[in-house]
This record gives C-alpha cells, structure tokens and sequence, in this order.
C-alpha cells in the first residue's frame, strides 16, 4: 500500500478522437483511467490498420486487453517505477499475443495490427512504451519547449535517421505509410520504453498520425499556453486537425498535472 | 421437434385456407353442397311449383296434388303419428289411387342426377367464364341462359309432357352471378392496375436493363406479370449479367424465370450453371491468394465471361494489381491482354481520385506506338473493376530469366536492353514516364528476338494508396533514388531503373539488396551498387560502363536520355560481339 505522502501530484486527462474529414470508420482507440490505490495514472492511443475492420477490431483488442492486465497487475504496485515498467511490458505483450491470435483466426484480418504509446505517470515519473508511428510529446507551454518521446517504427523514420532524406521530402515518399514495427505484426514483439521526469508545468501529449501530420506543435503549445489544459481545448486541437484536412483518424490525449486540486491537498496537509 | 414440425404444418394448412378463401370458394362449395344433399328445403323448389301450376294439364296437377298429400305424410311421419294415419289421411283425400304417382314419372330417367350435375358444371363454368367476358354481356348471357332454361322446362311439360324443373339451378346461377360480381368488380380494378404496372416496367426494364444495377431490374421484373414477354426480356437480361461474370444477380433472375416456368428454353440448365459459377466464384475469393494454375474455368454451359466488349477466354496471371485474362475482342476476332483493377483493394475515401489517375494515364499509354511497346487498345470500367485492354503479346516476361542458371547470353541481354532504350526514348519523348521498368514488365520473344515494355504509367497504382499495411506491397528494387524520396520523376528514374534490369539480366542478382523495406530504400539511396564484374568476371568492360552510368544516385550524371543509352548499347553490341551482330 502507498502512504499518502508518496502520492503528491493528481493527474487530469482529456482525450478525443475522430474519424477525420475522409474516412469514415475510426480505427484509432484512446483510452484512459486511473488507480486510486496506487496513484497511477494511464492513458493510451492506438491506431489500427489492416482492411477488412481488422483495423479497429485490432487497436480495440490493444486497448481491452492492456486495461485488463493492467488492472489485475498493479495490486503488488508499491511505487517502484521498475515494478510499474515490468507489468506495462507484460500487458503490452498480452495484448500482442491476444491481436496475433485474433488474426490468425480469421482469414480476411490476417493483416491486422494497431500502433500503441502506451504511457503511465506516476508522480514527477513518467514511463512511455511504444510500438509504430504514433506519438508522445512531452511539452511545456510556457516555455515553448517540445520534445518527443517516442521515434516511429517507419521506413521514413529510418530514410531519416540514415539522412537519405529531409523532413521536406516526407511528404512525398512513397513508402511513407509503411511502418516496420507494429502490435500484432510478429509473436516476438519489439518495443521501446522510456523514463521521463515530468514537471508541474509540463504536459504529456499523446496522439496518432492523423493528429501530428497536420497540427503544429508550436500551435498546441501556444494554445495550451493561453487556455491552460482543458477540456474545451483539446476540443479546440481536435478541431484544428479537422480543418487542416487530416486524411486519417485523429486522436490525442492531454495528461497534465492537476494543479488547483494539488493546491488544495497541499492547504489540508 | 415433431412438435415444431407439426406446428408448421398447421401454419402451412391456415396459410393454404387463406389463399384458397374466396366468394367464388364459398359459390363452389354452396354448389356441391346443393348437388349433394339428398332432399332439398321445400322453398327452393317453390319456382319449380309455381311454373308447374301455371302451366300444368289437369291430369299432371293431380300428380302434383299427389305428391303434397305424400310430402304432407311425411310430414306426420316425422311428427310421430304412424303410417296408418298418414294413409288415412291420404285415403280421405280420395286421392287412394294414384298414391304412387308423382311427377317424377314425367321427368326422364336419371334426370335428378343430370340436375345436380348441371347445378355445379353452370357455376364451373361461371367462375371459369366471368373473367373472361365483358361486364354487361356477362349480364345478358346469365340471364338469357336462366331465361331460356325456364322456358324448355315449360314447353316440355305442355307439349311433351316432360318434367324437367331447371328452377333451381337458374336460380342458383343468377344468384351466383350477383355475388360474383361484387368481387369481379373489385378485381377488375386491381387487374387493370396490375396491367398497367406490367407494361411501364417491363419497358423501364427494357430501357435501363444495360445501364441500371441488377437489383433494380430485378425488383422491375418482378413487378411484372409472369408472361412469355417477361420471361424473354428476364432471359435476355440475365445472359447479360452471366456475360459481365455477375453470376449471382443471373441465377436470381434466371430462378425468376424458372419459378413460374420451368421449361421456358434451357433456364434449367443456366440456373445450375451460374448456381455453380456464384459457387464457385466466392469459394475462389476466400482462398486468397489464389494459385496460377487456379485459372478462371470456363465451362461451356455458362456464357463466356466479358469484360466490357471483350470476352475472356482465360486467365494468363496475376500482377501486383489483379488477374490479367485473355480475352478477345469479338468485334474483329483480336486476341487481347485484359489487365484488371479490382476496386476493392482500395480504400473507398481514395477510389475516385485513383480511377481519374488511372484513365487519365492509361489514355495517355494508349496513344503510344512503338514496335517496343505493347499497344494499349482500350479501358474501361465494370461495376467493381477498372480494365484495360492491350495487345496480346507471345512470349514471357523477362524475369524468368533473372535468376543465375537461367540467364541470357550477354549479346542477348544487350539486345533486348537496346530494344527497351529505344522504346523509352521514344516515350519520353512524347513526355510520358513508365516508372516502373522492372523485368516481369518486359515481356520477349525468345524466337523473334523482340522485346515489348509492358504496362506504361499504370504499374505504380497500387504503391501510392495510402493503406498502413505493414507488408511491403510493391518492392522498391527497382526504384530510382529520387523515386523513393518522393521528388517528381522524369525520364531518368526509368534509365535508372532499366540499368538495375540489366544489372540483373547480366549477373542473376538486383544491384541492392536488404532484409528489410527501410534497408533496402536506404541503400538504394545511398550506398554504392558492387560492380557487375565483380560478380562475373567475364562481362565485357561496357557492362560496367552501362549499368554504372544508369545506376548513378544522381539523375543528372546519368545517360542524358534514353537514346543516348541505346547507342552505348548499340556500340557495345557492333564493338564486343562484332561476330554475332548483324
């Protein structure tokens, strides 16, 4: 069990998503809850792919089956991020195994597989775990500051790291929508995780391609600047990758630390 | 279970009661019940009576008198008094002695049964007949048969000293006739409606039968009554579906035709073929991929399969896009090379965009004439597929000659290469960029020597959807640097292309090879290709010049164009095989 003293900050979450302005079906699955017992807080975004409603049944699987495990693993949580980073590790491999299995049953959906960032916050400690191109940002608005978290499992992010080609070209690459890595794709899966330490003032941003390829960076930091981390302005966010066109799913989720009911805690204590 | 299949019976009887119900169901049966009971009520015959009395001799009213006085005993009988007293009663009548004598003796042998017969065949004929005549003469001839029927039985007692009552059944007959009518009447209405309905969709269907989606035309022939001009028009209708491969929508229909006739022409026959085609044809489609040898059976029964105006005669194999058939254009009897498009690979948001890139560039393909390149003839579009049609050409593609124990004399190679130069040069020069020069798009004739580029604009459709599949779709081995950076390509991402063809027709191996799509697109992009003679020694010097001028990262330090391209060749061919070149 945790002492009160050891959980100090609360978290706040938003999430949206939509089918963005050309499909019409939503493959993309957010999701996110919290564990007052351990103080921890998750959230998700997975998009989905594969023809045949393999994409949202896969992205779906990811989701239901991560939320599961999760939820009857973190009782031995004691605070120990370590701890936190194995039993993240062992949801995500069951929710491959659960997609692997679920394509092999059916024909039509044996190409099926979702992307995941999968992140915990715990505290100041945040642990992300990743798989395909979708993202996590961590930003501080009041400063400007953006960095990303994760590195997309894609052929154009390996044509980038080997310099073959500019963040120009990429647009244009024809294999641009190939991913090397994704949840469902190999029984073996591969995965990166990582460590942060996430300030009072910072933000944790979550979101799948549809969202990055046509939103600025520098536009969510000004309006997260402005308005704070609402409700009604990761509505704004969604609305603005809407109007940029977004061909794909979008989807984002805001984790930021809930200050005013800190504050409160803090006068009590 | 016997239950469940006892309670169905029961459903199917109800339902039978229903359908059978009718004001002409319940005439019959009042008919039949008329014709068989043995005595019919005193009032029905009170007609009969009347006339009789009207007309009767003396000698035959004492029959009738006769009679009463018996129908009277009777009638004490059943009251419960005994003979005697029936007698009696008689006896005191003074009618003793012809107490056994009625009219029945003036009526001819076996006429009551004649009667009863007469009795259901008149309302036969009424439920048979009605339809058919005009309202106000149905009228006339009803009434001019009861008429007519009273008459003989008066003139046959007066003159011939016959009984025939006829009451009854004129009676029952205009009876009959009135209730009938009600229902005619309402029928008549529903008829003319339904004729109406016949006629507009039967010419609708006619109309639109070539433009309109199958389940219309077949919610419209249902619409229409089942006649011979219904039946032709399904039949034509479903031959057209059975030539367009719909096989499913031409069983429907032809199963419309063999609902209300089975023996109309051989739709028998169709029916289980295409039945057996539908099969079939969804069996093929689960078990994707389908193997080469799985082609398209074309059985004799079933109209062959067409697309557009080109009948297909069998499949010759599948591309990274769909099947290609052979077909043939039935108009000048040309054996044609049918590529298809299914849309279906294709995600809906991106079909329209897809189509108007695909005809636009197949057009563009087709006003191409070169001896080189293979004769784009037609496209066009079905339901759920884009197609076009090009010249059939004999012979194979060259990749079955890329692999190390199958390669091709170098003179050879340097010939064909030379060949698909040219054809690029000449395309180039009418601006049109093939992108995807690759072996399997080169298709030789080993006895004439003769190489055709197959597949101009239309070959990198697939690769620019924006599906995340994961799986490498169109290998990029092939590809030109710039080409895969996304830069707008022009004639040199071919000359680069073809110089990894002849990279390969020479060494049996593509000059860029890695486990993985980014590996590889890496290093086409930037690493070195080895030299081919490394790989074989016994390559002329030209080989390296050729292959490393069409292989440079740059498109500009390249061959300037592809003519330029093929004089080195022709230059290598006269200088290296000085012998063997004509």
């Amino acid at each position: 069990m945790l002492s009160e003293s050891d959980c100090a900050i609360r978290y706040k979450v938003f999430g949206l998503t939509h089918p963005g302005t050309v499909r019409s079906e939503n493959e993309d699955v957010i999701d996110w809850w919290y564990d007052p017992q351990c103080a921890l807080t998750f959230a998700l975004v997975a998009d989905g792919m594969g023809g045949h409603d393999g994409g949202a049944e896969a992205s779906r699987i990811a989701a239901d089956t991560i939320r599961r495990r999760i939820s009857s693993l973190v009782r031995g949580f004691t605070g120990d991020i370590e701890v936190l980073k194995k039993l993240m590790i062992s949801a995500l491999k069951d929710a491959n195994t659960a997609i692997c299995r679920a394509s092999e049953a059916h024909d039509e959906r044996k190409k099926m597989g979702t992307t995941i960032v999968f992140a915990a916050v715990f505290n100041d400690r945040l642990v992300v775990l990743h798989v395909g191109d979708s993202r996590c940002y961590l930003l501080h608005p009041k400063t400007g500051e953006q960095s990303q978290l994760t590195r997309d499992d894609s052929v154009v992010q390996a044509m980038l790291d080997e310099g073959v080609i500019t963040k120009e070209d990429v647009p244009n690459v024809p294999y641009r929508n190939r991913l090397t890595n994704a949840l469902g794709m190999q029984h073996a899966l591969e995965y990166s995780l990582n460590e942060h330490i996430v300030d009072q003032n910072a933000l944790v941003l979550l979101c799948s391609d549809g969202f990055y390829h046509v939103v600025e960076l520098d536009e969510v930091c000004a309006l997260l600047r402005d308005k704070g981390c609402t409700q009604e302005v990761s509505q704004s966010l969604l609305e603005i990758s809407l109007n940029n066109h977004t061909n794909d799913n979008t989807s984002l989720v805001l984790i930021a630390a809930d200050i005013d009911t800190n504050r409160v805690q803090e006068l009590y204590t | 279970m016997s239950k469940h299949s006892a309670k169905s019976k029961l459903k199917q009887v109800v339902s039978l009661v229903y359908d059978l119900y009718s004001v002409n169901a319940l005439v019959l049966i009042a008919a039949f019940y008329l014709a068989l009971i043995p005595e019919r009520p005193q009032w029905i015959h009170q007609l009969d009576d009347s006339l009789y009395t009207a007309v009767a001799t003396p000698e035959q009213i004492s029959l009738l008198e006769n009679e009463q006085a018996i129908q009277k005993s009777r009638a004490y009988d059943q009251m419960g008094l005994n003979d005697i007293a029936g007698s009696l009663a008689s006896v005191f009548n003074g009618d003793a002695f012809h107490f056994n004598n009625t009219r029945d003796e003036l009526s001819p042998m076996a006429f009551e049964l004649v009667e009863r017969m007469a009795l259901v065949l008149s309302v036969l004929i009424l439920i048979r007949g009605l339809r058919r005549v005009p309202e106000q003469r149905s009228l006339k001839l009803v009434f001019a048969f009861a008429c007519s029927a009273l008459l003989i039985e008066v003139v046959l007692l007066r003159f011939a000293n016959l009984w025939v009552p006829m009451g009854v059944v004129s009676q029952f007959l205009i009876a009959a006739y009135f209730i009938m009518l009600l229902q005619l009447k309402h029928e008549m209405n529903t008829h003319y409606i339904r004729e109406q309905l016949h006629n507009t969709s039967i010419d609708y269907a006619r109309e639109i039968s070539s433009i309109e989606s199958s389940e219309k035309i077949l919610s419209l022939l249902k619409q229409c009554k089942p006649c011979s001009d219904t039946y032709e028009l399904a039949y034509s209708f479903a031959q057209q579906q059975e030539g367009k491969r719909l096989y499913l929508s031409a069983a429907n229909t032809y199963q419309l035709i063999y609902d209300h006739e089975k023996g109309f022409k051989d739709v028998a026959q169709r029916l289980a073929d295409t039945r057996a085609a539908t099969e079939r044809k969804s069996a093929l489609s689960q078990c994707t991929p389908v193997p080469l040898e799985a082609t398209m059976i074309v059985e004799s029964g079933v109209g062959l399969p067409k697309l557009g105006r080109y009948q297909i005669i069998r499949e010759l194999g599948r591309g990274a896009m769909g099947v290609v058939y052979l077909g043939e254009d039935p108009k000048i009897a040309r054996k044609v090379a049918v590529k298809t498009l299914p849309y279906q690979q294709f995600p809906q948001d991106q079909l329209q965009e897809l189509r108007e890139r695909f005809f636009r560039e197949a057009k563009a393909a087709g006003r191409l004439s070169h001896p080189n390149i293979v004769t784009v003839y037609d496209v066009g579009e079905e339901r759920d597929l884009a197609y076009i049609a090009m010249d059939y050409v004999e012979g194979t593609a060259l990749d079955t000659h890329c692999r190390k124990d199958q390669l091709l004399p170098v003179d050879t190679v340097y010939s064909i290469v030379l060949q698909v130069a040219e054809a690029l040069s000449y395309a180039h020069q009418n601006k049109i960029v093939h992108r995807d020069i690759k072996p399997s798009n080169l298709l030789y004739n080993a006895e004439t020597n003769q190489v055709k580029v197959s597949d101009f604009g239309i070959a990198r459709m697939s690769d620019e959807s924006k599906t995340k599949t994961g799986q490498v779709m169109g290998s990029p081995v092939y590809m030109a640097p710039e080409q895969l950076k996304g830069a707008k390509v022009n004639g040199a991402a071919d000359i680069f292309s073809l110089g990894a063809t002849l990279y390969q027709l020479l060494t049996g191996t593509t000059p860029f090879k890695a486990d993985s799509l980014p590996e590889l697109t890496i290093k086409i992009m930037s690493k070195k290709h080895k030299s081919v003679r490394e790989l074989r020694s016994d390559l002329p010097a030209s080989a390296v010049r050729i292959t490393n001028r069409a292989l440079h990262k740059d498109p500009s330090k390249r061959f300037a164009n592809a003519e330029e391209m093929a004089s080195q060749l022709r230059k290598a061919l006269s200088n290296d095989f000085n012998a063997r070149v004509a």
